[in-house]
């Protein structure tokens, strides 16, 4: 069953207007009874995705558009990114363990989608053809009646 | 934790306690914040400054911008025989640290006067 959009956000590529996809995220998943702490880690997580897009899918460029659609399916709440930049690298895409003391955290890249991995449940990185990434992010509903759930152990 | 001020810039001071210096950063420490941040240190690590306290007491966000500007100052430490260590952590920032496994990497202190007897205590 496809599941409609709670809410569609076009936005500018400009890093300062995060800030507005970060209060639209906390308020929604406030409003849907996460816990406080799935819904400071789910906020960063969002703000990392978008981060990336500008970043490395429009190269920094603030003239650009990327577009966050928020949904609720019986189980998860649903973040689907998706601009019209250069197709992202899927290696850059993969899960990695984060070992100290490398890291590998100064890849461009490289410590923020590691993030995204240990706050969300599931992450599909779908890179197009020759333009634009779609990129799905889920996380499991609290149970009814209840607002607790911690991020991922790393 | 809360974002209620999205435009909020960061501030940055600096410190000197003997021969530790003390940087302070207030506000969020994220992708637009850190190239400000990256240039403070840079300043700061000139004189041949080696032992840095990094007090977030006052970071109510951090994103991967704000992590990368850390581990590049600590590994800027490290190649000149210097050493990092924080103190202050929030509940969000330590969470950060947590998840990503860099509060493996770093001596964390509760307090600043705790991070002062930490470099005091690395002396003897």
């Amino acid at each position: 069953m496809v599941m409609e959009d709670d809410i569609r956000l076009e936005v500018a590529t400009k890093p300062r207007l995060l800030g507005v996809v970060r209060a639209m995220v906390r308020s929604y998943l406030q409003s849907k009874g996460f816990s406080a702490e799935t819904v400071d880690l789910a906020v960063l997580a969002v703000d990392e995705a978008c981060a990336n897009s500008i970043r490395h899918s429009y190269g920094s460029r603030t003239d650009c558009r990327m577009e966050l659609r928020v949904r609720m399916t019986d189980t998860h709440v649903e973040f689907e990114l998706n601009d019209d930049g250069v197709p992202l690298d899927p290696d850059r895409c993969a899960r990695r363990e984060l070992v100290p003391p490398e890291l590998n955290a100064l890849r461009p890249g490289g410590l923020g989608v590691q993030l995204m991995y240990r706050v969300f449940d599931e992450i599909t990185f779908e890179p197009g053809g020759e333009r634009g990434n779609r990129t799905l992010m889920r996380l499991q509903r609290p149970p009814s009646g209840q607002s607790a759930r911690r991020a991922h152990d790393a | 934790m809360h974002d209620s001020n999205c435009l909020s810039a960061m501030v940055i001071s600096h410190q000197k306690l003997a021969d530790v210096l003390v940087v302070v950063l207030q506000g969020r420490f994220d992708a637009p914040s850190a190239p400000e941040a990256e240039r403070a240190f840079k300043d700061y690590l000139q004189d041949g400054t080696r032992k840095v306290l990094l007090d977030l007491s006052g970071v109510e966000y951090i994103s991967s911008g704000g992590l990368r500007v850390i581990i590049m100052v600590s590994k800027a430490l490290e190649r000149a025989q210097g050493t990092l260590k924080l103190c202050g952590l929030t509940p969000f920032v330590s969470e950060v640290f947590e998840i990503t496994n860099l509060s493996k990497r770093y001596q964390i202190c509760t307090t600043r006067e705790e991070g002062l007897e930490a470099f005091a205590y690395q002396e003897a």
